[in-house]
């Protein structure tokens, strides 16, 4: 896993596929991301989100494979951000969902704030390197913050 | 678009970049530094170092001072605190997303059960 991701989980009271349908369909997306949600449903497939705050995002399914695994890239959306001249910048969202006691464990992996530039060669020495990713770089900004007065 | 809209997609493109995360990372530990120094560090060319140090003038990330015939360049921090809550704040939207299906999906599972809560 690269460490160019955002890694979340939670543990929901309902059956995998009742989650499956909030995950997937379009009517159950539009309640939980976008004001409105188009979707082909299979890979290939096309994707529309309308925000109210940002505007469009489009994006292509990737894998289906109920009740378990459904992926997708997109342009994420961002307050402030213009979708329009974000387009290119995609990172890959996917959501596994696997039985968890007496419900559903929710997983969503969203990877890829580290392919939006920079040449192949470069990305790859880094990333044989383990480097470069965003833990590092937190990780020095939480170290910048402690020992300097950012606000002079 | 707006001036700010334009801004904060830069932004998030400047520090999207590992090679430039890195570069900012490398000139975070060393404080002040030339493309000279940095490409010796890193597996790239100066030129390439020179290139990545450019966008991140650009959006505001370093700054660059002339010394002689060098420029050193050197981390702007209030604007690297800005880039890096734009990565915390992509986080915090998927927590409240799943919030949100954990909610509708726990509330169909009571109606189907026929158990309003």
């Amino acid at each position: 896993m690269s460490s160019d991701s955002i890694e979340r989980e939670v543990q929901i009271d309902a059956p995998v596929e009742t989650v499956w349908s909030i995950v997937t369909e379009p009517q159950n997306i539009a309640r939980w991301l976008a004001s409105s949600v188009e979707v082909d449903l299979r890979p290939g497939g096309d994707l529309l989100f309308r925000f109210d705050s940002v505007g469009d995002a489009t994006g292509t399914v990737e894998k289906v494979e109920p009740p378990h695994l459904f992926s997708f890239r997109w342009v994420s959306p961002e307050p402030e951000r213009d979708m329009a001249a974000a387009q290119g910048h995609f990172t890959t969202v996917e959501f596994s969902l696997r039985a968890a006691g007496e419900g559903t464990l929710l997983r969503v992996v969203e990877s890829g704030f580290g392919e939006l530039e920079g040449t192949e060669a470069e990305n790859a020495a880094l990333a044989e390197r383990h480097e470069g990713g965003w833990g590092t770089f937190l990780d020095r900004l939480a170290e910048l913050a402690t020992s300097a007065d950012v606000s002079a | 678009m707006g001036a700010a809209a334009l801004e904060a997609d830069a932004l998030w493109a400047a520090v999207g970049d590992p090679t430039r995360r890195r570069l900012l990372d490398r000139l975070l530990a060393l404080g002040e530094a030339t493309a000279t120094t940095l490409s010796g560090e890193l597996p790239v060319t100066r030129q390439a170092v020179a290139k990545h140090l450019a966008v991140l003038d650009r959006v505001g990330l370093v700054a660059g001072r002339r010394e002689g015939r060098q420029v050193l360049y050197m981390v702007e921090p209030e604007r690297l605190a800005e880039a890096a809550q734009a990565m915390a704040r992509a986080a915090a939207a998927w927590d409240q997303r799943l919030a949100a299906i954990k909610d509708l999906a726990e509330a169909a599972h009571r109606e189907a059960q026929g158990k309003p809560k």
